[in-house]
């Protein structure tokens, strides 16, 4: 009979909500979930979005190592790579400025991903923020949507963005993560607790250095590092495009499917295209919170214009994505920095990523971070 | 005529309350979500 009273009692509702709230706040906060876990540092390609959606998350919500102005960068595998934090804080700290860097790029990442990612930006509060794309970056087709699962996992706000929800189930969701953090971030959690309780193999970090290309390759495609290297010398002593496409189907076939793809499905950036909208979106609240702000237009490699069959190229489309990209942030007053022509084709893994470290870019990047800083 | 039922213990109340709330947070844990499966093809 007591019993019974107590399951039905609003008294004992009320308290289980105040507990679940409590533990949820133990679950999300910094020392438990925001610690660097093992399998941030995952190789494996099916889990390396997750990761790294993770690993921007934790740099967004986790503790901040030290009291400097924080200057961070928005973008895709192309800033992943070539603007790999220790490179660019090297230089940053070459230059003399006092400013920590922080790259919350992830993999596969579009215009879509960076827009929902700035949300949570106020919890960081950088001072300056580097937001570095590609036209492509604002496509929106099939084979390369302009948001994916970064956008998923941190979609917070009680208004519809940019890009509406797909149902009203997203919609729900999206309150959910809003409304409570546990729930927002509970595909972390749950991660994070499986790593804590059956600890996966680490793998090594990603190198803060490298020697030469070889160390790129090995790194990258494993076993497959030597004969993608040799292929890579073949393409140095005859630089032809085909000798690239040679190259590249050794250690990236499925990557030259992709940019295949996205030739055949990509169409001239239109206003009010959803990748449009979400840049413009993304510029209007970096604005309106005091963030310094600037674009980076990402290299792209000049092979690109020597494609003799317009297989893998996409005619016309960097310049016109680049004029709408200035039209936006002009919209803003946001600065736009034209990197596509500044480095050469040697200086490519393949047609979008710079080679990390060893293109130099992350020299440029830092120039940048230091400029637009002070 | 209505006979009022008992008022349950305070240890009582707090129990369930634990027990509901640690309850409810496991069902949000293991609520469905994005898993970490997200092929990247971008090399």
């Amino acid at each position: 009979m007591r019993n019974a009273s107590a399951a039905g009692s609003p008294l004992t509702w009320t308290l289980a909500i105040a507990f679940a709230i409590l533990l949820g706040a133990a679950i999300t906060s910094r020392p438990v979930l925001w610690r660097p876990a093992p399998f941030e540092r995952t190789r494996d390609m099916t889990q390396v979005v997750f990761a790294q959606t993770f690993t921007a998350a934790r740099e967004i919500y986790g503790p901040p190592p030290d009291d400097r102005p924080v200057a961070a960068m928005l973008g895709n595998s192309r800033v992943w790579l070539a603007g790999h934090d220790p490179f660019v804080q090297h230089e940053v700290d070459r230059l003399g400025a006092r400013v920590r860097v922080t790259n919350l790029a992830i993999f596969g990442s579009g215009a879509g991903d960076f827009e929902v990612l700035s949300r949570h930006l106020e919890h960081l509060a950088p001072k300056t923020v580097l937001v570095t794309v590609d036209g492509t970056d604002l496509l929106d087709t099939p084979g390369h949507p302009v948001s994916g699962l970064p956008a998923r996992l941190l979609h917070i706000g009680w208004a519809d963005g940019p890009i509406p929800p797909d149902g009203s189930m997203a919609r729900l969701d999206r309150w959910g993560r809003t409304l409570w953090p546990l729930y927002r971030f509970h595909e972390f959690a749950r991660a994070v607790l499986t790593d804590r309780v059956v600890p996966p193999v680490e793998p090594p970090p990603f190198p803060t250095h490298f020697a030469d290309t070889r160390a790129v390759f090995e790194y990258m495609h494993g076993d497959r590092g030597a004969a993608a290297e040799t292929a890579y010398e073949a393409w140095r002593h005859d630089p032809t495009f085909g000798r690239f496409i040679d190259y590249l189907k050794i250690g990236s076939s499925s990557y030259l499917e992709l940019v295949r793809d996205r030739a055949r499905q990509a169409r001239p950036l239109r206003d009010g295209d959803p990748g449009v909208r979400a840049l413009d979106v993304l510029l209007a609240r970096l604005v309106a919170t005091g963030r310094r702000a600037a674009i980076v237009l990402m290299p792209q490699n000049p092979l690109l214009d020597q494609d003799p069959t317009g297989e893998y190229a996409i005619p016309g489309f960097s310049d016109s994505a680049a004029a709408m990209i200035g039209r936006v942030a002009a919209a803003h007053g946001v600065p736009v920095v034209d990197a596509r022509h500044e480095l050469g084709s040697d200086a490519f893994i393949d047609f979008d990523h710079p080679l990390p470290e060893l293109s130099g870019f992350q020299t440029r990047l830092a120039q940048e971070v230091v400029r637009v800083s002070s | 005529m209505s006979r009022r039922e008992p008022a349950a213990p305070p240890g009582a109340i707090v129990l369930r309350a634990a027990l509901y709330a640690l309850a409810i947070v496991v069902l949000v844990l293991f609520a469905p979500g994005d898993g970490r499966v997200f092929i990247y093809q971008g090399f």
